[in-house]
């Protein structure tokens, strides 16, 4: 109250003392230089070029395919072996593109190198350089400099709170179709840390907060009589959920990565079991959502869900 | 394979805590005002290291014949916040430290 009182003084004082003609440009220049250390520009593409990263054993990728594509549809490119890393290595590389989601599987037939693995998602840019000057600007740390594959260039970044994502251009622009269905990008962060990714995630994703729910049904990560706090966030790369935890989570929760949403849980369920993929926690409902998590053969961790009802997510916008 | 992740090779502290006994605390003395300070003494740094059951006694004996060394007795126990199950044991080895300025050997503590 004081310091207002105080700022009211100091403004009139200087207003008299400048004049409207000189304060003007003043706060003009003020409001530049704020703009361009916040704003970065929007270099997303669409969700169907997010890619989930998984590694499987190269004996394991062909089954892990065939069960992807058995479970939700859709076609995959030709498998290759490619170096996808900076420094020598080896895999079997293929893409997987799902009504419900775009994954990029890998086989490394040579040893991994640090610390490819543990980058969850690929996003797709318009500009490369932009979007690593972009990623820097708005918080992020550079893991891995700046690489070339075999068709583009590639960055692994960290934003606060320890969330790996590569950043991937193609020298030729891909063009997958539109996704019938967007997936969420699963991110267990911690309280101490959920300010910044979010802040960060934010300024770079040019997202909003369609959601913040304090306390959320613990069910969701396995502790039914516990909440926590979950925030949605969607953006032209697609949804991010984000779990607040305290890091106390039963198996397997935190080690998904990605929440596909199909029409018919039941019936996705029924295709997936089919073909050889283990349900480890049979269906709930939350949140207007039926879940279940799954894993697939090789090992891949996966939430997926249908929508019961209307979503309480969505009515809370603000 | 869900029986495999849950079973896991890993630590328990209270074998770090039963170590202290063997470990003479002057050995610190030199470092800084324990006041100020929260870090105890390299020996109680433990390397974590996660294998899978079956290939636990291997490592463990592999890591012995390289480097020397005990290793307290395996136990099965839950050393997560939720439920999970590990084997686990410590393993103190004595590495000759590279460093000589002190005139005891450094402990480097592994606990598989």
């Amino acid at each position: 109250m004081r310091i207002t009182r105080s700022f009211g003084v100091i403004a009139i004082a200087i207003f008299l003392s400048t004049g409207i003609a000189r304060l003007f440009p003043m706060q003009r220049t003020a409001l530049a230089v704020a703009d361009a250390a916040t704003v970065t520009p929007n270099v997303t593409v669409g969700p169907q070029y997010d890619t989930t990263h998984v590694y499987v054993a190269p004996e394991d990728f062909d089954t892990f395919v065939a069960s992807l594509v058995a479970t939700f549809g859709g076609t995959t490119s030709k498998q290759g072996v490619f170096t996808v890393t900076p420094t020598p290595s080896s895999t079997m590389s293929q893409l997987v593109l799902t009504p419900v989601g775009t994954l990029s599987v890998f086989g490394f037939k040579t040893p991994v190198p640090y610390p490819f693995g543990a980058e969850r998602t690929g996003y797709l840019v318009t500009d490369f350089d932009a979007a690593v000057q972009a990623a820097r600007t708005t918080g992020a740390d550079v893991l891995v400099s700046p690489f070339n594959d075999p068709i583009g260039r590639d960055v692994i970044i960290q934003w606060p709170g320890g969330v790996n994502t590569q950043l991937y251009w193609h020298t030729t622009a891909p063009s997958y179709k539109p996704l019938q269905t967007i997936p969420e990008n699963r991110v267990y962060v911690s309280t101490d840390r959920v300010a910044a990714f979010v802040d960060s995630f934010l300024a770079f994703s040019h997202g909003t907060v369609i959601a913040d729910d304090a306390h959320a049904p613990g069910v969701e990560m396995g502790r039914p009589s516990d909440t926590y706090r979950r925030i949605r966030i969607q953006s032209n790369f697609g949804k991010l959920t984000v779990l607040v935890t305290d890091g106390h989570l039963p198996y397997p929760y935190g080690h998904e990565m990605t929440g596909y949403e199909v029409s018919d849980l039941a019936a996705t369920l029924a295709k997936a079991k089919v073909a050889g993929v283990q349900v480890l926690v049979p269906p709930y409902t939350s949140d207007q959502r039926a879940a279940a998590l799954v894993q697939f053969p090789g090992g891949y961790i996966a939430e997926i869900h249908s929508i019961t009802g209307n979503r309480t997510d969505v009515e809370q916008i603000p | 394979m869900n029986c495999t992740r849950r079973l896991f090779a890993l630590v328990l502290l209270v074998f770090n805590l039963a170590t202290f006994s063997l470990l003479s605390w002057t050995q610190t003395t030199e470092g800084p005002d324990p006041a100020s300070t929260v870090a105890v003494g390299a020996q109680y740094d433990t390397t974590h290291v996660y294998v899978s059951p079956s290939d636990v006694d291997a490592f463990v004996a592999s890591f012995l014949e390289t480097f020397g060394g005990k290793s307290t007795k395996q136990v099965i126990a839950t050393v997560t916040p939720t439920p999970s199950k590990a084997t686990s044991q410590l393993l103190q080895t004595r590495v000759a430290a590279v460093r000589t300025h002190r005139d005891f050997t450094e402990r480097s503590t592994l606990i598989v």
